[in-house]
C-alpha cells in the first residue's frame, strides 16, 4: 500500500476530495471493509427444527464439513422463516461442549466407564441381544403361534425419524420377536 | 390420540396450523401456545388481526392469555365439566349445526333399546361388569343394522387401534334413523339427556369459571360457528397428560361436530404434539400394540389364529379399514419380501402376539420383578421423564444389559454412579450387575429423514454434515448401512443364520 492511498483513506482528505461526511464508507476501516457474513461461500441444507412438532422449516450453513449457523427458512408454509428461541439455538445442540462422540462402557459391578471401539461394542450388543431373545423366545402356546419374547424392550424418544421407527419396529418386532416396545408418544 | 381416533378414524388434528387464520374464532385449552408453540401461534394472531376472538381457558395466566379477547380461570383438572358445559348450552340454545350433523354425524342414528345412560343407573352405563372392572359394548350398538358377512348383527365402533376384538363397525347407511331427531333413541337425544346436567351454574361449581363469564364464551364461540363461520380449538399437553385426557378430546370432538367445524377451512381440532415427531411416531409406531398405519398387532387368542380371523376382527365396512386385507399384506411383504408368499398367509405367524400390556409402564414393572433382561433406550429419558422416575431408576439396576442412545449422558446413562437412590444408600454402585452401553447418536442436522409435524405434514430433513466421532445414524432406506448402525440388526449379519425368520426380515 503506497502512501497515497493511505492518505486517501483518510475521511478527512475524503471529505475534501468528495466532499462526503467523514462517515460511513469514508471512516470504515480495512477489516470493516472486508468483513463477510459467517457463512459466506457455505453450502446450505434444508432441515427441520428438532424441538416442538409445529415443524418450522431451517436452513443449515455448513462449509468444510463444520456446522456454521442454523437459521429459519422463509420458504417453509408453516413458519414462514421464523425460529423461536430454542429453535435458533439448535445449532448448539449439535455443537455443544457436553456432546458425548465416544462410545461408553460399563461393566457389571463397576463404578467407572471405560473406552470401547464401535466395533467392539456392537459385537458385545449383539451377543447380548441374541442370548437373551435364544432363552425367552417362545414359538407357540397350546398349538397357535406366539412368537414373542418380552425379556428385551426398547423405548424411543419423538425426535426419531420416521425411518428409524420403521426400522425400530420391523426389526425388533418382525424380526426378534419383541413386544415390549414403547415410545414417548404413549400418552 | 384415542380421542380423535374414535370420534374420527385416526388420530390426528384434523385441521392445518396455517388454516387457523381461517377461524373466526379459536378456544385454546390446556396449552400456553404462545410460549411453548410460538412459530405455530403467528397463525392464531393473523387470525385476531383479521377479526377472530381469541379464548384462553387454563388454570394459569399465561402469554397466551395476554393477547386472548376472552380469558377464563379453570380449576385443574375439570376440563370436561366446561366444554360439557358447552355442548349442554348448543343443544339447550339450538346453536347446533343441523344440515351438517344429520348429514354427515350419527346423530340421526338409534341406539339400542337395551342402552341405559348414566343418570339411569345411578352413575353407570349399562353393561358394567363389577367383577372385571369393565365395560361390555355391547348394549351401547346401534339399534338394527345390517347383517355382517358371518350372518350376525354387527356393532358399531372406530378406534384408534381397533383392538377390543369384540365389536366391528357397520354400514352406517343401513341403519334405522330419524332425521328430525326427535326420537328418544337417537343419538341426539341421548346426548341432549346425558349433557342435561352441564348447566352453568355446575360449570361453575366445577370450574370455578363464574357463570357470566361462562356464557360469554359460550355465546362468542357458537356465534362463530354455522353456515358462514367456523371456530376451532387447540390444546397441547395440559389436555393430554391428564388421566381422564382421551374423555376431554373426545368431548372436544363432540363440540366441533355438533357446531359443524370439522372438515372445513378455519374450524377442526389442532393437536398441538410436544416433540417433532410425536405424530409420527405413533403413525409409523414403536408401540407395542399397533404396527404402522395403526394396523392392531395380533393379539394371542383374540384374533391371531389366522389372517382370516384377524380381518374378521377388525374390518370395517365402510371407510379405509374396509381395505384391512390389503395394508396388511402389503406390511407383511415389506416385513419379510420374498418369503412372505400367500401359501405362508404371508408372514403373519412370524408376527409377536401381544399377551398383555406391554406398554412403557407395563414393562417397567416386569423389569423390577426382574423378567426384563436388557433395554435400548433411543432418545428418551425415563431416569427423569418416566412416571414414577424412582421406580423406574430402581428397576434399571434389575436389567442385565441397557443400550442407550443420545447425544448426551443422560440420568438414565448415569444411573448407576449418579442418581438419587445412590446418594441416599438405596443403590450401591458396585451392587448393580447392568451392564451399560452408551452410544452416541446423529442430530437432526447430520442425518437423511423424515419428521411428521403436528399437522401430519411429513417433512424431509437433509443431512448437512457428518455426525461426530462414533455417533451414528440408523436411518433412509439404505438398510444394508443400518445394519452396521442399528446394533441389533448387526446381530443378524452376524451369523446367526439357521432362524429362516430374521433372516428373511434382512
Amino acid at each position: 500500500m503506497n502512501v497515497k492511498d493511505l492518505l486517501t483513506r483518510w475521511p478527512v482528505v475524503q471529505q475534501i476530495l468528495t466532499r462526503g461526511d467523514g462517515m460511513h464508507a469514508d471512516a470504515a476501516s480495512d477489516r470493516t471493509r472486508n468483513l463477510v457474513p459467517k457463512h459466506h461461500g457455505a453450502q446450505v441444507a434444508r432441515s427441520v427444527c428438532p424441538y416442538c412438532a409445529v415443524g418450522c422449516g431451517q436452513l443449515v450453513y455448513h462449509k468444510d464439513g463444520k456446522l456454521i449457523s442454523i437459521e429459519g427458512d422463509p420458504e417453509s408454509p408453516i413458519s414462514r422463516g421464523r425460529l423461536c428461541p430454542k429453535g435458533s439455538d439448535s445449532h448448539e445442540l449439535l455443537t455443544h461442549a457436553n456432546r458425548e462422540t465416544r462410545v461408553k462402557y460399563r461393566r457389571p459391578h463397576s463404578t467407572k466407564w471405560e473406552e470401547l471401539d464401535l466395533e467392539t461394542a456392537m459385537d458385545m450388543i449383539a451377543q447380548r441381544v441374541w442370548d437373551s431373545r435364544e432363552h425367552t423366545f417362545v414359538e407357540a402356546r397350546g398349538g397357535e403361534a406366539l412368537m414373542q419374547t418380552t425379556a428385551i424392550a426398547h423405548l424411543g424418544g419423538a425426535t426419531l425419524d420416521n425411518e428409524e421407527n420403521y426400522l425400530l419396529k420391523k426389526l425388533f418386532a418382525g424380526g426378534l420377536g419383541m413386544v415390549c416396545i414403547s415410545n414417548q408418544a404413549r400418552i | 390420540m384415542p380421542g380423535l381416533g374414535t370420534t374420527f378414524g385416526r388420530g390426528g388434528a384434523t385441521t392445518a396450523l396455517p388454516d387457523l387464520m381461517n377461524a373466526d374464532a379459536i378456544l385454546i385449552m390446556g396449552s400456553n401456545m404462545a410460549e411453548n408453540h410460538p412459530v405455530g401461534f403467528q397463525w392464531v394472531m393473523e387470525a385476531k388481526e383479521r377479526g377472530a376472538k381469541i379464548i384462553h381457558v387454563d388454570p394459569r395466566f399465561s402469554r397466551t392469555s395476554a393477547v386472548a379477547d376472552l380469558r377464563a380461570p379453570l380449576r385443574a383438572g375439570s376440563d370436561v365439566a366446561f366444554l360439557g358445559g358447552l355442548v349442554s348450552y348448543v343443544l339447550d340454545n339450538g346453536k347446533e349445526f343441523r344440515e351438517y350433523i344429520v348429514n354427515y354425524t350419527n346423530a340421526a342414528i338409534l341406539v339400542s333399546e337395551k342402552f341405559q345412560d348414566t343418570e339411569d343407573l345411578d352413575g353407570l352405563f349399562s353393561g358394567w361388569d363389577p367383577k372385571r372392572q369393565l365395560y361390555d359394548p355391547q348394549s351401547w350398538a346401534y339399534a338394527h343394522c345390517g347383517a355382517g358377512p358371518d350372518g350376525e348383527e354387527h356393532f358399531a365402533h372406530g378406534g384408534h387401534a381397533k383392538e377390543s376384538g369384540q365389536i366391528t363397525a357397520v354400514d352406517l347407511t343401513s341403519c334405522e334413523r330419524d332425521d328430525t331427531l326427535q326420537h328418544p333413541r337417537c343419538v341426539y337425544q341421548i346426548l341432549k339427556r346425558h349433557f342435561a346436567r352441564y348447566t352453568p351454574d355446575m360449570v361453575e361449581r366445577a370450574c370455578g369459571v363464574p357463570r357470566d363469564l361462562f356464557l360469554k364464551i359460550a355465546d362468542t364461540f357458537c356465534s362463530a360457528s354455522g353456515p358462514e363461520k367456523t371456530a376451532a380449538i387447540c390444546y397441547a399437553v395440559g389436555w393430554t397428560q391428564h388421566s381422564n385426557g382421551v374423555q376431554i378430546i373426545r368431548t372436544a370432538a363432540i363440540l366441533q361436530l355438533l357446531l359443524g367445524n370439522i372438515g372445513r377451512p378455519g374450524g377442526g381440532i389442532m393437536a398441538l404434539r410436544g416433540h417433532a415427531s410425536i405424530q409420527g411416531s405413533t403413525d409409523i409406531p414403536t408401540l407395542y400394540d399397533i404396527l404402522p398405519g395403526y394396523l392392531p398387532m395380533p393379539k394371542f387368542g383374540v384374533n391371531s389364529r389366522d389372517l382370516t380371523t384377524y380381518y374378521s376382527k377388525h374390518r370395517d365396512r365402510t371407510g379405509w379399514w374396509w381395505n384391512i386385507d390389503k395394508y396388511m399384506v402389503s406390511l407383511l411383504k415389506a416385513y419379510y419380501g420374498e418369503a412372505a408368499t400367500k401359501e405362508n398367509e404371508w408372514g403373519f405367524s412370524w408376527l409377536p402376539r401381544v399377551t398383555g400390556d406391554h406398554s412403557h409402564q407395563g414393562y417397567f414393572l416386569d423389569m423390577m420383578d426382574g423378567k426384563v433382561e436388557g433395554l435400548f433406550v433411543m432418545g428418551q429419558n425415563p431416569a427423569t421423564a418416566g412416571p414414577h422416575t424412582r421406580f423406574e431408576r430402581k428397576a434399571l439396576a434389575k436389567l442385565k444389559w441397557l443400550v442407550i442412545r443420545d447425544l448426551v449422558e443422560l440420568e438414565t446413562a448415569s444411573f448407576w454412579h449418579d442418581s438419587p437412590e445412590i446418594e441416599r444408600g438405596e443403590l450401591r454402585t458396585e451392587e448393580i450387575a447392568t451392564e451399560v452401553f452408551f452410544l452416541p447418536a446423529a442430530g437432526h442436522a447430520e442425518k437423511d429423514g423424515c419428521f411428521t409435524n403436528t399437522q401430519r405434514l411429513v417433512q424431509w430433513h437433509e443431512k448437512a454434515v457428518d455426525p461426530p466421532g462414533d455417533a451414528m445414524i440408523a436411518t433412509a432406506g439404505d438398510e444394508v448401512e443400518v445394519v452396521s448402525t442399528v446394533p441389533a440388526l448387526q446381530a443378524l449379519g452376524h451369523g446367526i443364520e439357521g432362524n429362516d425368520r430374521v433372516d428373511e426380515c434382512l
